[in-house]
């Protein structure tokens, strides 16, 4: 057997408490094509960033070409032809085709050959067989094409291995599959590749082996004829403890919040009634127009399509918050305030009814916050600086706000990013609550977030609604199986 | 101030870029205390913080001891302080424009030049037009000001509903407030020559030296003072004030909580063109005279803005009791420099370094790119 071209043995990392690698071991050998697979935050990008050389283990060895390299960096990496294919796009809009994939690969001398570099621009889109012009603007590319010249501008480098971390994200049905083509054509050229992708469909179209990772470990390691998509769906999930309440699937209550028609690329439609009392969840992963859920009911973003409450038609967050929408961002960086105080970002949304004749009441607007913080158990003073602030503290002091402010719905996406374990059930369970009192929509790409809190839950795939799962059908499974596999499997089952 | 840093200061007192965090996959779930206060005086930390806290006060006294013992004469006396204080009012005022603009994180280059075609104008109206009667005068003023926040005003269109960055949105207005100008002069009172020689009306210099209760302070600048205080407490005390900062620090969270973002901005800048339009009309009463030349304010408007915020405020924020005393700072080192015959250019590079120094004490941690 030939030496694999990277082959990591034993590899651990952690940051602060959490470990991010444990104990991992693999080899990735010449001309294959070996895919990664696995929840958010299960290790797959601290990996990839070890490849890379960004990131140093802790404990372990990665050799390349079978040649321990203790001392691992990104230029080495760059030297050995390991290129990595970033989700964002790297490209520069007004740039031509040619001059985005010579781009970082002009070599040495100030002098740049026009008609050379874009010949050998040319060379490379017709190795990897794409129907790409030289000339074309950048911009005026589809989102699939525009990701192929990333593809070939880590070509144009000589690369000899190439990881491509979620190449199709964000990407539609017919995007997606002009990547997955391409990807085909280059393991046919016997390229090696590393694949990290959540679309266990594309994962199995594309890939020779798959390595299945969950909490920093390697789950399983499946090729040939262990690799279907069943097996994948059920190492991913592994083993959770079911906690939930018993879900209320009969909708009782009035109807509260209806959206008609929404849309925000990649959301495509979105379609959805939310009654009193209930929680209703969005499930996806990145890509799917989940992310994009809350800001289309709020009205932060929003292409097309209604949204009404009681009735009344919400264009604006201003509106929601008015019509008692409260809104909980996925990143928390879009939340808060930098160099304010615990106080003033709870006040913020209730600071109008605080206030006389534009005044501040110091005294009530404490008094209220305060009230609110005790309800929600946030540990901190209302002086504390919200960015200090552990994230499921901030999760709950930024929820906080919206009980001061009295809202009745509540918008959340991504609540337990960055939240640890103990706070995250008592986030979850502050969540519960509200939604048994009032109302919430949840979009979440943790199943696990979903499946604790509940009601009703539509899957979201390449932008649109592909099951409803009401009551006792919501399992990890389940939304796994709908949010990643192909439309018709979905369908199935 | 500076997060993570929890370890004993035996290390260096800020290292660059060498924190305990890593740049990746941070997982913020351990708490990140603060660090416990130390009560060592002479610890490292502290003098840091101290500085930082401090700084210009320390180098505003350091100004004046340097110059009172190199000037003894002619800085330290009662006539100095109140010829600076009584010249202040220009720079107070569009410094006040400048925090103004960065608290709500935009950039406001045209306030100046708003302030000069105001002058004008309502240099033209009292004379070349005759309103030259009290209530004239008024009225002219009046026109100014609101002709100065209508220009503010559409800044803020540009920024708030068009998202044109602030930074070019105000950069044409204000190039054109500046051919405006010009043209005013030109046009309407027969070329700058004459324009310059003419003579306000009494009542509005009677305006620009009136001082208050027999003390030497010009009423002018206790009204900008007065002005000032307004606005401070405006800032810091009300609903649109705090949900400017709110602006200021994160739109997106502000625009989340049901703040009138677009609402605010547009007030904001036709503030700040009504603050320029103050600056002007207040400048053309003092002076008494048409003045082609108005000084280069612009920079130390904004260096002013910067320094207060980047030193005086514990929490590094925008504002305006920072700038204003900023504002003294800077017209003390160049008054001082006057007094010892420098030329102005060195006051100007002076400041440009204080400020350089501030915001280096002062910069973000942990950051890479």
């Amino acid at each position: 057997m030939t030496t694999p071209l990277v082959a990591v043995q034993n590899i651990s990392k952690s940051f602060g408490l959490t470990r991010a690698l444990d104990a991992v071991s693999l080899s990735v050998a010449r001309g294959s094509v070996h895919g990664f697979i696995g929840p958010n935050g299960s290790g797959k990008s601290t990996l990839m960033r070890m490849l890379m050389g960004m990131e140093r283990p802790d404990t372990g060895e990665i050799a390349i070409d079978g040649e321990s390299r203790p001392h691992w960096t990104a230029s080495q990496a760059r030297a050995h032809g390991i290129e990595l294919i970033p989700q964002e796009l790297a490209l520069v809009p007004l740039f031509k085709v040619w001059e985005n994939i010579v781009l970082g690969g002009e070599g040495r001398g100030l002098r740049l050959s026009k008609a050379d570099s874009r010949a050998r621009a040319r060379a490379v889109l017709d190795e990897l067989g794409l129907d790409i012009g030289v000339d074309e603007d950048t911009f005026t590319l589809d989102p699939g094409e525009q990701r192929l010249v990333m593809f070939a501008r880590t070509f144009h480098r000589k690369a000899r291995l190439l990881i491509a971390d979620e190449p199709t994200a964000g990407l539609g049905e017919k995007d997606s599959r002009t990547v997955v083509e391409a990807l085909k054509r280059l393991r046919a050229k016997g390229a090696t590749m590393i694949f990290v992708s959540h679309y266990l469909s594309e994962v199995m179209d594309v890939c020779d082996e798959v390595t299945v990772m969950r909490d920093g470990r390697v789950a399983a390691q499946l090729s040939g004829r262990s690799l279907t998509l069943d097996r994948m769906i059920s190492e991913m999930a592994g083993v959770h403890s079911e906690r939930r309440l018993a879900p209320r699937g009969a909708r009782t209550g009035k109807l509260l919040v209806e959206g008609r028609h929404l849309a925000m690329p990649p959301l495509r439609q979105l379609n959805f009634k939310l009654y009193e009392n209930e929680c209703l969840g969005f499930a996806g992963l990145l890509g799917s127009g989940r992310e994009k859920a809350i800001d289309v009911i709020s009205g932060a973003a929003r292409l097309w399509g209604s949204v009404r409450v009681r009735g009344e038609f919400i264009e604006t967050p201003r509106e929601a918050v008015n019509a008692g929408l409260g809104m909980l961002t996925g990143s928390r960086q879009l939340s808060i305030v930098p160099g304010w105080s615990v106080l003033k970002h709870v006040s913020l949304p209730s600071l109008e009814r605080m206030s006389s004749f534009g005044f501040i009441d110091r005294h009530r607007e404490r008094e209220n916050a305060d009230a609110a913080m005790k309800r929600l158990r946030v540990k901190a003073t209302l002086e504390d600086e919200l960015a200090d602030l552990s994230g499921g503290n901030q999760q709950r002091a930024l929820l906080a706000r919206w009980l001061m402010h009295g809202s009745d719905v509540l918008l959340i996406d991504e609540p337990c990013v960055g939240v640890d374990i103990a706070a995250r059930n008592e986030l979850l369970i502050a969540i519960r609550e509200f939604a048994r009192a009032h109302a919430v929509i949840l979009a979440s790409s943790d199943p696990m977030d979903l499946v604790e809190c509940c009601d009703r839950v539509l899957c979201l795939r390449k932008g649109v609604v592909v099951k409803e799962l009401v009551g006792d059908e919501i399992t990890e499974d389940a939304i796994l199986r709908a949010t990643m596999t192909a439309t018709k499997i979905a369908e199935a089952a | 101030m500076n997060d993570g840093s929890t370890k004993a200061s035996s290390g260096v007192a800020f290292n660059v870029g060498a924190s305990d965090r890593p740049l990746f996959g941070v997982k913020d779930d351990i708490r990140r205390e603060r660090k416990p206060p130390d009560r060592n005086i002479l610890d490292r930390d502290r003098i840091v913080d101290g500085l930082k806290q401090w700084g210009l006060v320390i180098v505003f006294l350091a100004i004046v001891v340097t110059f009172s013992v190199l000037r003894p004469t002619t800085f330290m006396t009662w006539q100095n302080a109140i010829n600076i204080v009584n010249n202040s009012s220009s720079l107070l005022l569009f410094s006040q424009a400048a925090t103004l603009a960065l608290i709500i994180g935009e950039f406001d280059l045209s306030f100046v030049a708003v302030a000069d075609l105001v002058a004008v104008l309502v240099g033209v109206l009292v004379t070349g037009f005759g309103w030259t009667s009290g209530p004239a005068i008024a009225g002219a003023l009046v026109l100014g000001l609101v002709c100065g926040a209508a220009i503010g005003a559409v800044n803020g269109l540009f920024v708030a509903k068009a998202f044109v960055p602030s930074f070019v949105t105000t950069l044409a207005v204000g190039s054109i407030a500046a051919g405006l100008e010009l043209a005013a002069q030109a046009g309407i009172t027969g070329g700058m020559k004459q324009i310059s020689v003419v003579v306000l009306p009494a009542p509005l210099q009677a305006l620009g030296s009136m001082t208050v209760l027999g003390s030497p302070i010009k009423a002018t600048v206790v009204l900008v003072f007065l002005f000032s205080a307004a606005s401070w407490i405006v800032l810091r005390r009300t609903t649109p004030g705090r949900q400017a900062y709110a602006v200021g620090g994160n739109p997106m969270a502000a625009y989340l909580s049901g703040v009138p973002v677009a609402a605010l901005r547009i007030a904001a800048f036709a503030l700040i063109g009504l603050i320029g339009a103050l600056a002007g009309s207040i400048a053309l009463a003092e002076r008494g005279y048409f003045n082609m030349a108005s000084p280069p304010l612009l920079l130390p408007a904004y260096t002013a803005a910067f320094l207060g915020a980047a030193v005086l405020a514990k929490k590094k924020r925008f504002d305006l009791f920072g700038s204003v005393f900023s504002v003294f700072v800077l017209l003390a080192l160049s008054n001082g420099l006057s007094l010892m015959n420098q030329p102005r250019w060195i006051a100007s590079a002076i400041s440009g370094l204080v400020l350089l120094i501030a915001v280096l004490l002062n910069r973000p941690q942990n950051r890479k790119v």
